[in-house]
């Protein structure tokens, strides 16, 4: 078999489009990575054999559902090194998990006048949260602004610490320079000045191994969709000390111990903070997915990314007019590569594109902030993953030759 | 109607929009953007006893939203305020005559927002 197919082939969504003729050319796993065929049979199987409430049957069939739910916990723990399984919490993704924290912590964590330090690249589920507790809590917000290569300096953390800063909120990865942000070291800084450590992790679980304990985050989120698991499906992790003394982000059902019409309390974690009746099918499906991409392996995945990255950078780079963002060393990139073409509208290139078969995200990339510090309105993406081969750089480059020759403008005139 | 939304007599509007260049003598201005696209237009109109005289605009947008801009404040050049109050979406996109698909539906409706906007 063609070598480059090796991972593509475990995919079904791309031999569904080759066979009717329109073969997939995606380049948007930093948005939704695509699904494996163990992946689909795992929640396949669950739904055909097991599917039952979790945590609330007496009966074999709600036993087992409940053992695979919390086995699939186990699996992430272990997946991220945190040290127990009570350290995951299953949410429905990246933001969710951030908001439930922000929610939770400005419960009983924050006082008036503490200040959180993030920077201007985040995205908006790693701003907003923290935005809502300025406003309603009367906390400071300090501001990192990544470097002309989208790095963000230790030394530009370093001097915007205060006495007061008590929380800091960082993504792994940025999904729209790619830069791999220095978290170990900034870990370390973090936890010598006693400040929590939130890693917004949505880019760099599915490209790089995780361990929680060795990078000293507190906190580390991700979605399960961005590889390959079902979509509402995600994780919060937390070190246990934490975790245990936040109050619930919602409240129903499993999350208590006792309910009282005067009082009630609540469950221990990982319960408390998952009221209601779990993404069961999610979180067997993530399971498979880490347990496929194990399979794998990250040095691989690696290796892919920063082939195919590295050759849509040249590529690009060469190109009239064409503004490639974000780090100059390929080792410090995930596998995000951002773009922009003089007098071309993101949009319009995506529109082209996507006639040509080719996927790409175009927009604001929800960081707001960012896109208007850069001075752009909207950016061009191109991401890759496991199954991307040479063959998707190719169409991408072929498809944004084509879109410059058909775009192009001419010296705009106005006629009366 | 063609399917392809680039098609020349689009890119023609775009690359030479129709009433560009933001003019002094106006009655009525308005703002408006797509913060999902990150467009924005500024329009000015001249209105005199009720009627459109002049139209100019300036705007950061695609092709879409350009080419929008262009054909739709031609359009409205002379008529009357009052028809114009009345227009729909489907004023500017028909005068597209493109197929859009949902997600850029907004880019050929913005110049009619606009429009309202300063009325």
């Amino acid at each position: 078999m063609n070598a480059e197919l090796k991972y593509k082939k475990d995919f079904p969504i791309f031999s569904f489009w080759e066979e009717k003729g329109r073969p997939l050319v995606y380049l948007d796993s930093a948005a939704t990575a695509q699904m494996p065929d163990v992946v689909v049979a795992a929640v396949k199987e669950f739904q055909e054999s097991a599917r039952a409430n979790v945590h609330r049957g007496i009966y074999s069939l709600s036993e087992e559902a409940t053992e695979k739910y919390e086995g699939a916990r186990v699996s992430v723990a272990r997946f991220l090194n945190a040290r127990a399984p009570e350290e995951i919490v299953f949410t429905r993704n990246t933001t969710e998990s951030i908001n439930l924290l922000a929610y939770s912590l400005g419960k009983s964590f924050f006082k008036k006048g503490d200040r959180i330090i993030l920077s201007r690249a985040e995205h908006h589920s790693n701003f907003l949260p923290w935005q809502m507790l300025r406003d309603e809590k009367g906390i400071m917000l300090d501001i990192v602004d990544p470097d002309e290569n989208g790095e963000i300096s230790l030394s530009s953390i370093e001097e915007a610490l205060t006495k007061n800063t008590r929380l800091a909120a960082f993504s792994h990865v940025s999904h729209v320079f790619g830069t791999i942000n220095q978290i170990e070291e900034m870990g370390t800084l973090f936890r010598k000045n006693n400040i929590l450590f939130v890693v917004d992790g949505a880019q760099s679980i599915a490209h790089m191994s995780i361990d929680v304990q060795r990078i000293n985050a507190d906190f580390f989120a991700f979605s399960g969709h961005k590889i390959g698991a079902p979509m509402g499906i995600g994780v919060l992790y937390g070190r246990k000390e934490i975790f245990e003394s936040l109050e619930p982000f919602m409240r129903g059902g499993g999350m208590i111990q006792e309910v009282f019409i005067e009082k009630s309390r609540w469950e221990d974690i990982p319960a408390r903070f998952e009221a209601g009746t779990p993404n069961v099918e999610g979180a067997i499906g993530l399971a498979a997915a880490l347990e496929y991409i194990e399979g794998v392996g990250y040095d691989a995945i690696q290796k892919i990314d920063r082939g195919l990255t590295t050759a849509i950078v040249d590529s690009l780079c060469q190109m009239p007019g064409v503004r490639v963002y974000g780090p100059k060393d390929p080792e410090k990139r995930g596998g995000v590569v951002s773009f922009s073409i003089d007098g071309i509208h993101p949009h319009d290139l995506a529109t082209v594109l996507s006639r040509d078969g080719v996927s790409i995200r175009a927009g604001h990339h929800c960081a707001m902030p960012l896109m208007e510090f850069l001075g752009v309105p909207a950016l061009a993406r191109a991401s890759v993953w496991v199954y991307n081969t040479p063959r998707d750089v190719k169409e991408l480059v072929r498809g944004v030759e084509n879109a410059i020759r058909i775009l192009y403008p001419v010296t705009r005139k106005s006629r009366a | 109607m063609e399917d392809f939304l680039y098609q020349d007599r689009i890119l023609d509007e775009y690359r030479a929009p129709r009433n560009h260049g933001l003019r002094d003598d106006f009655t009525h201005q308005a703002k408006a953007a797509n913060p999902v696209c990150g467009d924005s237009i500024i329009v000015r109109l001249k209105i005199e006893n009720g009627i459109v005289e002049e139209v100019s605009f300036k705007n950061i947008g695609c092709v879409i939203s350009t080419a929008s801009a262009s054909l739709f404040l031609a359009f409205i050049k002379g008529r009357a305020v009052k028809d114009i109050h009345a227009f729909g979406p489907d004023t500017p996109l028909s005068l597209l005559k493109i197929p859009l698909t949902p997600g850029r539906l907004k880019c050929g409706t913005l110049a009619l927002e606009v429009v309202q906007k300063a009325l």
